[in-house]
């Protein structure tokens, strides 16, 4: 299973399978939409999926490094509270807003990062014990009836359509994902989670400080996980308890149908966008046949555990 | 490498038991509601939920896996009990909700050892799976729970009800089942070193989907307990019981990487994550600080037992 790592790369770059998937899914989302179907109607739901988009750049990179962030839902849910009782509707507390909510991430990153690169402690547990925490914080901070609305005029990156023909979400989401791919491809920073995730002691031996780079990718994906929670507060407009909750694993889904393996060191941002696109379509066909949450947690699982066989019956 | 000795994996779990009894007397002498024959049943009650999906979660990890599936494992036996009671009576939704929480067991077991995904992965997909069909069955909290297994489990003479002896009782046999039998001793052979478990010949794949069946079958009676309590069936009832029973098992001193605690200290762990609930609502805590609260203290477990251990073994 272990092979060099060119090939292994060169593996995970082989992705025309998951664009297939993608073709099947949209060919299947424009049959059940029927005489509704349209163009217009794709990029509603490719402009929906923008928040999922970021936050699976996020968890990529973890999976990647060879961690899990089982927190990225909380956080997001976080940042919409916060974000709507800071804003509470004026234009002129928009800045205050979006700093404070990616401080507030990036520090749940932090301690997150340092909990697991210090102690060494499993991953998973510690982010679902911050998700827990997080959950309590907004919980606390709310009182149980969250209010405050978003700023009109932020909701433009959500809501927005350039010339009425493209939406803006899509741009922003592309922006993010072109920036993270070049860190991760034409940096040595990004190289090195590859090394880190393919074999953290080998990693570790040759110099790559894998404490620091651990540390910085828990910071990067609560960033992100922040970032996706202002698109869907400005999405959504007002303040919501339960909006990020399906985004945990949604996000591991749609990293996983992009070929990004478990183990870490295997896996691509160009994967992941296609998969993200995947959830998306299925998720809206479930909506528009009434199974809505039950089809949404029972296309979670089984897509998580086809996907995860199906890779690794095509790495042995 | 603990494998041989009863004793130590007991020793495992004596901090747990130490902070039990402590909170015990500090609760009994500051205060004297603590003391009322109906505050100790009320925590026997809330406790044994808990108590009982531990000891399948403490068993996984002895083994050396993990399993999040064990909440919507809880979740979807209420819901069985409460809608099946009507077409095959009580006891008949008892051995439904058994048998679904077996099989869902099972399936993670199939899942991990045939298509080699990773316990943690393969446990989150079918807990999302099964969440759905008990939202598929029952979309809102409600149903019906037939009277006769509800006045069955919570028939009470003082403190104890048959629920929390039901507990206990699973408690003995599974310690002994841990302890004494020869599978019992695979389990922690396998989980102390799976490579040299398999290398000396155990069956591994039957191990490990054993276990995972003892867990989901765990779950589901920890449901069915908790859907005669509060006589309803409810779809995210379990969602709070994939962290809490990892607690209650770290708590009590079983560890993450295997083959290491006994079931004995999940025991004393769920009562003091029980314990620390009741009192919290007896103070009047909002009741919100409770998710701080559990995750500040499954931290802080993990720190404490955990990096105790990492240093006993690298010296």
């Amino acid at each position: 299973m272990r092979t060099n790592l060119k090939s292994r790369e060169q593996f995970s770059k082989l992705s025309y399978g998951v664009y297939l998937l993608l073709v099947i899914t949209l060919i299947a989302f424009l049959i059940a939409s029927g005489s509704q179907g349209s163009a217009k109607g794709v990029l509603n739901v490719i402009r929906q999926a923008a928040p999922l988009g970021i936050v699976a750049i996020g968890q990529t990179l973890i999976l990647l490094m060879g961690g899990i962030d089982l927190s990225v839902g909380s956080v997001m849910t976080l940042v919409n509270i916060v974000a709507s009782s800071i804003m509470a509707g004026r234009n002129d507390n928009i800045g205050a807003a979006v700093v404070v909510c990616l401080l507030l991430s990036a520090m749940i990153g932090l301690i997150n990062g340092l909990i697991i690169a210090k102690f060494q402690m499993p991953p998973f547990l510690i982010t679902m014990a911050m998700g827990s925490i997080i959950e309590g914080i907004y919980f606390v901070y709310s009182k149980g009836s969250p209010n405050g609305s978003i700023a009109s005029r932020f909701r433009v990156i959500s809501d927005g359509w350039i010339g009425g023909t493209f939406p803006i979400a899509i741009l922003v989401w592309l922006a993010f994902w072109g920036l993270v791919s070049f860190i991760l491809y034409k940096t040595p920073y990004g190289k090195r989670y590859y090394f880190t995730g393919g074999n953290r002691r080998a990693a570790y031996l040759s110099g790559i400080h894998t404490f620091s780079l651990t540390v910085s990718a828990y910071v990067l994906c609560s960033l992100m996980a922040g970032i996706a929670g202002l698109m869907i507060s400005a999405f959504i407009g007002v303040a919501s308890m339960s909006v990020g909750t399906d985004y945990t694993l949604n996000s591991i889904a749609a990293t996983v149908i992009g070929g990004t393996s478990f183990n870490g060191g295997i896996g691509t941002l160009e994967g992941t966008f296609p998969g993200v696109l995947i959830m998306a379509f299925l998720q809206s066909i479930l909506t528009m046949l009434n199974i809505s949450q039950a089809g949404k947690n029972i296309s979670q699982g089984l897509i998580i555990i086809i996907m995860v066989a199906m890779n690794h019956y095509k790495q042995k | 490498m603990l494998v041989g000795s009863v004793k130590r994996q007991l020793k495992q779990a004596i901090p747990a038991y130490v902070i039990w009894i402590l909170m015990i007397i500090l609760s009994a002498v500051l205060s004297p509601d603590f003391r009322s024959v109906g505050n100790i049943s009320n925590i026997i009650l809330q406790a044994t939920p808990l108590a009982i999906v531990a000891i399948g979660q403490s068993i996984i990890l002895i083994m050396g896996g993990i399993d999040m599936s064990v909440g919507s494992v809880i979740s979807f036996s209420t819901v069985i009990v409460a809608t099946a009671s009507n077409l095959v009576g009580g006891f008949g939704s008892f051995a439904v909700a058994v048998l679904a929480g077996l099989l869902v067991g099972i399936v993670n077991g199939l899942g991990v050892v045939y298509l080699k995904i990773p316990p943690l992965i393969m446990t989150i997909s079918t807990g999302a799976i099964v969440k759905g069909l008990a939202l598929l069955l029952l979309p809102s909290p409600g149903g019906n729970v037939s009277e006769s297994l509800m006045s069955f489990f919570t028939a009470s003479s003082g403190c104890f009800s048959v629920a929390g002896v039901f507990g206990i009782l699973l408690y003995v046999i599974v310690t002994v089942f841990m302890h004494q039998t020869r599978t019992g001793r695979y389990l922690y052979a396998t989980g102390g070193n799976p490579l040299h478990a398999r290398q000396s010949g155990l069956a591994y794949n039957r191990l490990t989907i054993l276990s995972y069946a003892l867990a989901g079958l765990f779950a589901a009676l920890a449901g069915i307990i908790l859907a005669a309590r509060s006589f309803s069936g409810d779809p995210v009832i379990g969602d709070t019981y994939n962290m809490d029973s990892v607690a209650a098992a770290v708590v009590g001193g079983i560890s993450l990487t295997g083959g290491i605690g006994s079931v004995v200290g999940a025991f004393a762990g769920s009562y003091i994550l029980a314990m620390i609930n009741n009192t919290l609502n007896m103070l009047n805590v909002f009741a919100y600080y409770q998710y701080i609260i559990k995750g500040l203290i499954l931290v802080l477990a993990l720190l404490v037992f955990q990096l105790k251990r990492r240093k006993k073994y690298e010296d």
